[in-house]
């Protein structure tokens, strides 16, 4: 098996008193191991809903989640524990995801202890892994509300791999960072999935970083799959209007 | 220049006000310890024994042998109030403390659990909150039979459910906020994310609603002994002393007015408590919002 991930006519509706959403709309694709699969679409697209969906934050309405071989349907906690073994999320509001009450490297230390780490060892892994992302060792003990966007980003980012996951998603990971940080990210990133085999799913805006760090992309527009190909391919000839209008407006 | 000036004052005047709010926080804190304090060394300090009878100093009033005065016993009042203060005092935080616990798991419990058990859970709170607090907790007493634990179980019956509501209310509040599904994806399990994300982020206003209940539940509890279920009568407690001088109130006002001065006084330092504690609570959250503006 060298699918790290496959779903496939992914569903899902928001129900808000008589109008009803269909955020995602049977949506099929696979990741492979060690690929990196972008996936761009304008916003309110349904990209953000796919991530929580695989990570099984929201309930599916139909289709299938293939982990690692194994289907995932309607997980019970003791599931989703074993599903976050294999998948770690950096969330697109940095600063929300963090605890407002609890120090960023707390926060990184907490995923290490899960896993069985002791908290010694935790505590120097944490910094080691901010230290990665390009924050200084007091960072650690700093609050969320005393860090900016970025730096923020940047600690969620180094939460997420601090648990050496199979598959990362990244929902917007580097929206909030400059170019030559960003740059260094990236870097990071591509050497994880060289040197770990870890996959990543990069929800991502920036087209001219998708062509540069991913593999292949998929387009999203109002929760289908528009259109998907090696980013090459889709920036230089598109076939649908809508990629068209999506890549002329961006570029 | 005049902008900057201008910022400079404001910061001035707003580091003032929270001077201020400290300063009365600390003066208050201080008054209540100095009670709590005076409460439990009650045995140590009364001038007294306060349940010495002695017939022939009955009714005595205030003097400089008896500050207070004395009751129909020729039981010296101020001792009597000094150890009534431990019995009405620690009985209403003891109560306090059980409905806060109680309560505030419940609701933590329910918020975020949700389902069935919860819409159960809070019908039944629902139902306690419909019933005006004191008759009910009247006829819980009378059901129990008086003495002052049957009072305090009476009103713990009657008052968790408030906790549980603002506790469960403010877990909805922030049981969908990313740092708790990030929390989850850390791989931590519930009882982690209740007790380490969640209750940290909701203590403050249960802190400050249940300091601001001492005060209630302290009139409520003198309340039920003043009506004979609560406290029995040789227990001094302020309450059940009111009561006993009821039928004197014209003749030796001293017998009603010291055990209600003292009622007063401390509800309304634990009100004052109460509302400082919310003052140096409220403007971190204050100041975020004008910042973020
Ligand atoms: N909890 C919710 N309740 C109701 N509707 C929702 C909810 N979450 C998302 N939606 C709707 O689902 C659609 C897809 O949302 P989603 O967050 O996946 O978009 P997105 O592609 O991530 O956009 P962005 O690029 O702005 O982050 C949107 O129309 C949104 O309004
Ligand atoms: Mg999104």
């Amino acid at each position: 098996m060298n699918r790290i991930l496959a779903v496939s006519n992914l569903k899902k509706t928001y129900t808000k008193g008589k109008t009803t959403i269909c955020a995602v709309d049977e949506i099929s694709f696979h990741v492979d191991k060690g690929e990196c699969l972008a996936l761009v679409g304008e916003s309110g697209s349904g990209k953000s809903t796919v991530a929580k969906l695989i990570t099984g934050l929201e309930s599916l309405d139909g289709g299938d989640i293939i982990l690692d071989g194994k289907v995932i349907k309607n997980p019970g906690r003791k599931e989703l524990k074993r599903v976050y073994q294999l998948v770690q999320m950096v969330f697109q509001m940095p600063v929300d995801s963090f605890n407002p009450r609890i120090r960023l490297g707390e926060s990184v230390m907490e995923g290490l202890i899960n896993q069985g780490m002791g908290r010694q060892e935790a505590k120097h892994k944490a910094i080691d892994y901010l230290e990665i992302c390009g924050l200084g060792p007091e960072f650690a003990s700093r609050y969320p509300s005393e860090v900016s966007g970025g730096e923020c980003q940047r600690a969620s980012i180094a939460r997420a791999i601090a648990r050496k996951p199979q598959l990362l998603i990244c929902d917007e990971a580097t929206s909030a960072l400059d170019v030559t940080v960003q740059a260094q990210i990236m870097t990071l990133l591509s050497q994880l999935r060289e040197d770990q085999g870890m996959s990543q799913l990069m929800i991502c805006h920036d087209l001219a970083l998708v062509q540069q760090c991913c593999d292949r992309v998929l387009v999203m527009h109002q929760g289908r799959v528009v259109e998907t190909g090696t980013p090459d391919e889709v920036i230089s000839s598109p076939r649908e209007a809508y990629t068209k209008k999506l890549i002329d407006s961006i570029l | 220049m005049e902008v900057t000036e201008r910022t400079a004052v404001r910061i001035r005047t707003r580091k003032i006000k929270k001077d201020q709010t400290m300063t009365k926080f600390y003066l208050f804190l201080t008054l209540v310890i100095i009670l709590l304090l005076v409460a439990a060394l009650a045995p140590q300090i009364v001038p007294y024994d306060p349940y010495a009878q002695d017939l022939t100093q009955a009714l005595q009033p205030p003097s400089p042998e008896h500050l207070l005065g004395t009751d129909r016993y020729g039981r010296d009042m101020l001792s009597r109030v000094i150890m009534g203060g431990q019995t009405t005092i620690y009985s209403a935080l003891l109560l306090v403390g059980i409905i806060t616990g109680f309560g505030t798991l419940v609701g933590l419990f329910c918020g975020y659990q949700g389902g069935k058990i919860d819409s159960l859970i809070m019908r039944v709170s629902d139902v306690f909150l419909a019933f005006p607090g004191m008759v009910f907790a009247i006829a819980v007493a009378g059901i129990l039979g008086g003495g002052l634990i049957n009072a305090v179980v009476a009103l713990a019956c009657i008052s968790w459910p408030k906790f549980a509501r603002l506790s469960r209310g403010q877990v909805l509040g922030i049981k969908n906020m990313p740092y708790i599904a990030a929390a989850r994806l850390s791989g931590s399990g519930s009882i982690k994310i209740v007790f380490k994300h969640i209750l940290p982020n909701i203590i403050g206003p249960i802190l400050v609603t249940s300091t601001l209940d001492i005060g209630t539940m302290m009139m409520e509890l003198a309340g039920l002994s003043f009506l004979g279920l609560g406290a029995m009568p040789p227990i001094a407690e302020w309450g059940s002393m009111m009561s006993e001088g009821r039928s004197m109130l014209q003749t030796s006002p001293w017998v009603i007015l010291a055990p209600g001065c003292a009622i007063f006084i401390s509800v309304t330092l634990f009100n004052l408590l109460g509302d400082t504690v919310r003052d140096v609570l409220d403007p971190k959250t204050n100041k975020r919002k004008k910042e973020k503006k």
